[in-house]
């Protein structure tokens, strides 16, 4: 494990907020995947010029990892967010961090 | 407690209603604003709503509009609203659109506890308050039964249309109470031997207080001699009192104290005397008598007495006035002469007696509504006076 990918997902976060709820936080980060990578397709697929769009889908992704406890993966999004009139992501970085992301959750999936 | 979560992002809204659901309540979750809203209209709302702010079709701060908006009297919504924003404007903005209080992303279990208790406590106030509104509604409503049916038999009290048909004069009169019930009473007496005890008096304030020293004075003017004010016992006869005489009597009886709550009153009483044709009357504290002539002219009576009540020993004094046939009198409460326009300006005495003077050649049953139509116009409030104060007015014509 490359030892800086330790700080991508906090367990802590969601073991807390679900009193160690096993099964729903297997069942919450399987629907966090589907959703993180489906929206970065779609946020990948928009034109330069659909800034409302890119905006308002890089903000709800921001909320989600927060809320999972993806915080670096939240301040990615909120990059997005905050230079939405600029295309200038660089998608092939933010595909590796989510992924690397998605490796430490995978783990805390006991489905 | 029922709460609608209304937010479009998957995971957070799946934490945010299984973090709700471990903590006892019952979730309907939606995920944009216009769904939120037709749940609210199909289930009859929900006492507590969490709304994300962005969110596409309706955004949170429209939902929170929406629902104020349609706000049901029978509870109320508190609405917390999801944001991740910061700044002072964005706070202001969410509270002007009608949220009650915030929750910051990410969810923070204890801070969620503490806002839904929070949310709780002051829900049950509402809902408290509420109650207390229905209840001193219906309260109001029975008060406001009990003095109309207080105000049908004041009303009873005065002069009759059929008794006035058969009077030797004539005489019409009318009372515009500024509440249910008026403080004003007037009534025209019959005191035998062609004599005619007239009267019209204002007791300090309006409303209920009022009203029943207006009505227990009405019972002593009456002419009912055994226990009538009007009359006085020489022996095994009863003998009619002077104006002054029974002024003075009702100022030794009804003087201001502690009891009586500071009323007071003024009063004008006078006997028309048909076979005489005199009036003769004593004021207290009165507006003016008004009398006009056949001829158009007009004569002020003015009265520098003080109101019964103020004085125990307060003289007394009478005033005869030889009348004329076809001769006016006007008498009248000072809801009258202070009756304000919008600018605040009052009437005054001298407005109502250049009014009286236009009607001369009016057919006596129209001169009093003539003088309320004045009196509309003056006030500038529609098709109807509504005074501050009482206003009566009673009229004769010998």
């Amino acid at each position: 494990m490359n030892p800086s990918d330790a700080e991508l997902y906090n367990p802590a976060r969601l073991d807390e907020l679900t009193e160690g709820d096993r099964a729903f936080i297997s069942e919450l980060l399987i629907t966090f995947r589907q959703d993180l990578f489906e929206q970065l397709q779609q946020l990948k697929s928009l034109a330069p010029q659909e800034t409302a769009k890119r905006k308002q889908l890089a903000h709800g992704m921001r909320g989600a990892c927060r809320n999972v406890g993806a915080e670096p993966l939240a301040a990615l999004f909120h990059l997005i967010e905050l230079n939405a009139e600029r295309d200038l992501i660089d998608w092939e970085t933010i595909e590796t961090i989510a992924q690397r992301t998605w490796n430490m959750m995978e783990p805390h999936v006991t489905l | 407690m029922r709460i609608l979560v209304a937010e479009d992002d998957r995971t957070s809204r799946m934490l945010l209603s299984m973090t709700l659901r471990n903590m006892g309540h019952q979730v309907v979750e939606c995920d944009d604003g216009e769904k939120a809203w037709a749940l609210i209209l199909e289930e009859g709302g929900f006492p507590i709503v969490i709304t994300d702010w962005e969110m596409p079709h309706l955004n949170g701060l429209e939902l929170c509009q929406k629902i104020r908006a349609h706000q049901r009297e029978l509870y109320y919504t508190f609405v917390l609203l999801l944001t991740v924003r910061e700044g002072k404007e964005s706070l202001l903005e969410a509270f002007q659109a009608g949220a009650d209080e915030f929750l910051s992303k990410p969810i923070d279990r204890a801070e969620l506890h503490a806002r839904i208790h929070s949310a709780n406590r002051i829900l049950e106030l509402e809902s408290k308050l509420r109650r207390q509104y229905r209840e001193l509604q219906s309260a109001h409503e029975m008060i406001k039964k009990d003095l109309r049916a207080a105000a049908r038999v004041q009303q009873s009290l005065l002069p009759r249309l059929e008794d006035a048909k058969s009077l030797p004069f004539k005489v019409s009169w009318n009372l515009i109470p500024c509440e249910e019930l008026a403080g004003d009473i007037f009534n025209v007496v019959p005191l035998g031997e062609n004599r005619w005890g007239i009267y019209l008096l204002d007791v300090s304030g309006h409303g209920v207080a009022s009203s029943l020293l207006s009505v227990t004075l009405s019972r002593l003017l009456s002419a009912e001699r055994d226990h009538s004010a009007l009359f006085g016992r020489v022996g095994s006869r009863w003998d009619v009192l002077s104006p002054a005489q029974v002024l003075s009597n009702l100022n030794q009886r009804f003087q201001i104290s502690a009891e009586s709550e500071g009323q007071y009153f003024t009063i004008v009483y006078g006997i028309l005397n048909t076979q005489t044709r005199t009036f003769k009357f004593s004021s207290a504290g009165h507006p003016p008598l008004i009398q006009q002539q056949p001829n158009g002219e007009v004569k002020i009576h003015e009265s520098g007495q003080l109101p019964i009540g103020f004085l125990p020993d307060l003289e007394f004094k009478d005033k005869i006035l030889s009348l004329i046939p076809g001769e006016r009198l006007l008498l009248y409460s000072d809801g009258v002469v202070e009756l304000a326009n919008r600018a605040g300006e009052l009437l005054g005495t001298n407005r109502v007696t250049e009014e009286l003077g236009k009607s001369r050649s009016t057919e006596f049953s129209q001169v009093l509504p003539s003088l309320e139509n004045a009196l509309t116009q003056w006030c500038g409030c529609g098709e109807e006076v509504n005074p501050q104060d009482d206003i009566s007015l009673l009229l004769i014509e010998l």
